[in-house]
């Protein structure tokens, strides 16, 4: 070794370490690139199966270019992780595309071209949380030919979503020509052309089958029937329909068409209440009943134990109208391929017999734990009515019923006699020319916005979808199992199951503790509201007050005070607890278990020394 | 071959054995578990947020061993130097390789037994609010690899101390240094002249290393990384036992 002083060595160590981890990473990254192994369940950073397939059958050139603000990653860590993941995400597209799919990735910079451009293909601004502009970050989906589909920004909620979108999407760029999709609202023009201060007034659902590779088509003059060129047509609560109507959708479906229907029992009583309308049924009993499905237009259905709460009074009340269907009561289709929830509100149930020449599918129920009631109780939305009418009932409701084969015709002739409107219409049809699909869902709601996109309550966010449920996958995959169109359904990334933290669970156990005691004191709250309410109401009535009611009313407002302070109590009891529990449970970690696992760990080298002194004294008295 | 792996086997019992002869281990084990259950419950949002990973507690980890490596490193080289054993060590027909490679895995694997006895965390997590228990087992076992990392590094420190303070400090500074280097600016920016369409990566910064290896996707790179530099730093320890000896 040469004489160098000790300095000089630990200079010379210093850099070594430097160049060491540097020359490390390097030659690391050079020789294995990004190959990864992902260890998570759920596989979050690993392409689906069906992006897989995809990427192999595709032999179109297409182009992801990810766009991203140059100090995006400077602004918030979280952002230098989505931004990696998603780069990620891209890379491996590009990898495993057989060199079809190429990605660029570009940096925006304030004032630049690249900030032109990026506003040029839709990529959305934001700000950041301090305030500051310019923050851009979204993905442009492009094919060869020019078209382009825009994803004009992530955010944080999207992450499950990511890989569902970039795969949908490209698939849509790699299809010909879009599928039209003939769209009959007759209560709500869903599928309006007209803007109003540049907000469209088309429904998000519709909009959503746009971005997805379909082109939905308003059919508001069905006279001459529905083209039979149309891929599907989308039946949107049909209120009070007519006849000619009736009778093109059955024609249609005569010459192989695909409909999807989605009817509305509560709606049919709700606005049927009203004086001045009186045919808001929606007629469709009779045409139904032909292919051996029968609809409950006067019973809503709720299920027990899936359902979304009811808040009353701060109080999340069990409230089974608002139906959940979860995977257990998902039939085994294509259609159902990568659902895990759906929402639906007041719904409707059917009933189905089997036909000949029809195939029929159940394609989701309720839960066993179901109940039923008059829809006619319900028009008021009063919870207090609910209550009162609605039966348990312990059986499974189907709520969406799929009808295959050949359809025969509810109708002997034409319904029209006007010669001029027989020339120019479509020949009727009483055998049927193809097999054709029909798929009949309980309620319409379910494809109202509030039921599917949390964007809904932030004032219609222009920054594209955030999925509560998976309703409008269904309605997709419905649309693409009907069309026979080749669009990728991908599963999410992540469930939108909500993991128990250890606050959360601390404070569960505490709730617990006193859950009987406080729901007691709610119960007697609520009766003392209820009879004061009663009370007021009465000496509203006689105007003047005898001196036992306003005793009476003393008296109750002295136990609805009393109820209250014990409610507090039990409250400021819980938290007590709560506190009580959390420091038994610091003390178990930062004290108990620390000596304990010390003197495990004693103990165990003790019984093992003790053995090898043993094993040494018994070899000395054999030697 | 085989005397190398004996010799190797010899010096890792030895210094293993001393962690418990001379209690060490049963004053920083507690220390370690207090610190550590003290800093994920008060300065982490492990009990807040829910992470399936338990990520919190092991993005923690490496600072945490910041202070016990060193700890256990320092004696390793300098009581060999203070008792002049090593001497006599080294007169021996014994590889040096064999001494030092020894050493670390008994430190590595005490540092492995007190990140064992963390586990209880993952149990009653596990237990009560539930994880994802193959990418929790997989981060303890990155964990471990970049902690194996620190302790070779800091051994190599060590070995050019003759005292304890000294080791000490020095350790810790190979392992400050360690953290701080980050030239990925700097490569990045090489890279994306050579490269068409390059994307950043990482390529040295240790913590960001560290974070992305409990992240749930192991980068074979990383693992490389790790491997090589315990290799290199090994290798750099024997130089110093050898500059050691001819310095004497």
């Amino acid at each position: 070794m040469p004489k160098w002083s000790i300095k000089i060595v630990m200079a010379v160590f210093i850099v070594g370490i430097v160049i060491v981890s540097v020359a490390a990473g390097v030659v690391g990254n050079l020789v294995f690139g990004n190959s990864s192994v992902d260890v998570t369940k759920e596989k979050v950073y690993s392409l689906s199966q069906q992006s897989k397939k995809f990427l192999d059958k595709n032999n179109d050139f297409l182009f992801i270019k990810l766009y991203a603000a140059e100090n995006l990653t400077q602004k918030d860590p979280r952002w230098k992780k989505y931004l990696a993941q998603v780069i990620k995400l891209a890379e491996t597209y590009e990898k495993e595309s057989n060199g079809k799919i190429k990605f660029a990735f570009v940096k925006v910079k304030p004032f630049a071209n690249t900030q032109a451009e990026a506003e040029k293909v839709g990529i959305k601004e934001f700000s950041y949380p301090s305030g500051e502009k310019y923050a851009y970050f979204g993905m442009v989906l492009a094919n060869e030919k020019g078209k382009f589909i825009t994803i004009p920004r992530f955010r944080f909620e999207d992450f499950a979503y990511i890989e569902n979108l970039i795969t949908r999407n490209l698939s849509c760029l790699t299809t010909k020509e879009s599928k039209n999709v003939g769209i009959i609202s007759p209560a709500f023009n869903v599928a309006a052309k007209q803007t109003y201060f540049g907000i469209s007034e088309e429904w998000p659902f519709v909009t959503a089958l746009r971005k997805n590779g379909y082109n939905p088509i308003a059919l508001d003059d069905v006279s001459r029937g529905i083209n039979p060129n149309y891929d599907a047509v989308v039946v949107f609560y049909p209120m009070s329909l007519d006849n000619l109507t009736i009778y093109s959708i059955d024609q249609y479906l005569m010459r192989g068409g695909n409909v999807i229907m989605f009817l509305d029992a509560f709606s049919e009583n709700r606005f049927a209440d009203a004086d001045q309308y009186t045919n808001y049924v929606s007629g469709m009993d009779e045409f139904l009943e032909n292919y051996g499905i029968k609809y409950s237009a006067d019973l809503l259905v709720g299920d027990n134990e899936y359902n979304r709460n009811l808040v009353l009074d701060g109080e999340k009340i069990n409230y089974p109208l608002r139906l959940v269907v979860t995977k257990e009561n998902f039939s085994k289709h294509k259609i159902n391929e990568n659902i895990n929830s759906l929402q639906l509100n007041h719904s409707g149930f059917l009933k189905y017999q089997n036909m000949p020449n029809l195939t029929t599918n159940v394609l989701f129920t309720t839960s066993e734990n179901s109940g039923i009631m008059p829809v006619d109780k319900m028009r008021y939305l009063d919870y207090d009515v609910f209550v009162e009418n609605y039966q348990a009932t312990k059986q499974k409701y189907p709520l969406a019923v799929l009808v295959e084969g050949k359809f025969k015709s509810m109708f002997n002739a034409p319904i029209f006699n006007n010669p001029e409107l027989i020339a120019k219409s479509l020949p009727f049809l009483i055998m049927p020319l193809k097999e054709g699909k029909l798929l009949i869902v309980a309620d319409s709601d379910m494809m109202g916005e509030n039921l599917w996109n949390a964007n809904y309550a932030k004032n219609h966010d222009t920054n594209g979808e955030l999925f509560t449920s998976d309703n409008l996958q269904f309605l997709l995959n419905a649309l693409d199992y009907m069309t026979g169109a080749d669009y990728v359904s991908v599963p999410l990334r992540k469930r939108m199951i909500k993991q128990m933290t250890w606050l959360v669970f601390l404070q569960e156990m505490a709730a617990q503790k006193y859950a009987q005691e406080k729901n007691d004191e709610q119960k007697k709250l609520i009766d003392a509201q209820k009879k004061l309410a009663e009370l007021a109401s009465q000496m509203k009535i006689t105007e003047l007050s005898s001196v036992k009611k306003i005793k009476e009313t003393e008296q109750l407002q002295r136990e609805l005070d009393r109820h209250k302070n014990n409610l507090e109590k039990i409250n400021y009891d819980i938290e007590k607890e709560y506190n009580k529990l959390f420091a038994s449970f610091v003390c178990l970690l930062i004290v108990v278990l620390p000596v304990a696992v010390t003197l495990l760990l004693a103990l165990l080298y003790g019984v093992y020394s003790k053995n090898i002194v043993k094993k040494a004294m018994m070899r000395d008295d054999n030697e | 071959m085989r005397d190398f792996v004996n010799n190797m086997i010899v010096f890792f019992l030895k210094e293993f054995k001393s962690f418990f002869q001379n209690k060490m281990i049963y004053v920083l084990l507690p220390i370690y578990l207090v610190i550590n259950f003290t800093t994920v419950i008060y300065f982490s949002d492990f009990l807040s947020v829910a992470s399936s990973s338990m990520q919190q507690f092991f993005l923690l980890q490496p600072r945490i061993f910041l202070i016990f490596v060193p700890a256990l490193t320092m004696r390793i080289w300098v009581e060999e130097y203070k008792n002049n054993t090593w001497e006599i060590l080294l007169s021996q027909p014994i590889s040096i390789a064999a001494a030092v490679i020894g050493k670390f895995l008994a430190v590595w694997a005490v540092t492995g037994i007190m990140l064992l006895s963390s586990t209880v965390l993952w149990g009653i997590t596990a237990w009560f609010v539930g994880c994802d228990n193959v990418w929790v087992l997989t981060n303890y076992l990155m964990t471990f690899l970049i902690i194996g990392i620190m302790c070779a590094v800091s051994a190599w420190a060590g070995a050019l101390c003759f005292n304890y303070v000294g080791a000490f400090l020095l350790s810790w500074a190979f392992l400050a240094i360690l953290f701080a280097v980050n030239f990925d600016n700097l490569i990045n920016k090489i890279m994306a002249v050579f490269v068409d369409n390059f994307n950043a990566r990482v390529f040295s910064d240790f913590a960001e290393i560290a974070a992305s290896l409990v992240s749930g996707e192991i980068k074979t790179a990383f693992i490389f990384y790790a491997i090589a530099l315990i290799a290199a730093a090994l290798w750099a320890n024997v130089v110093a036992v050898e500059y050691k000896r001819s310095e004497k």
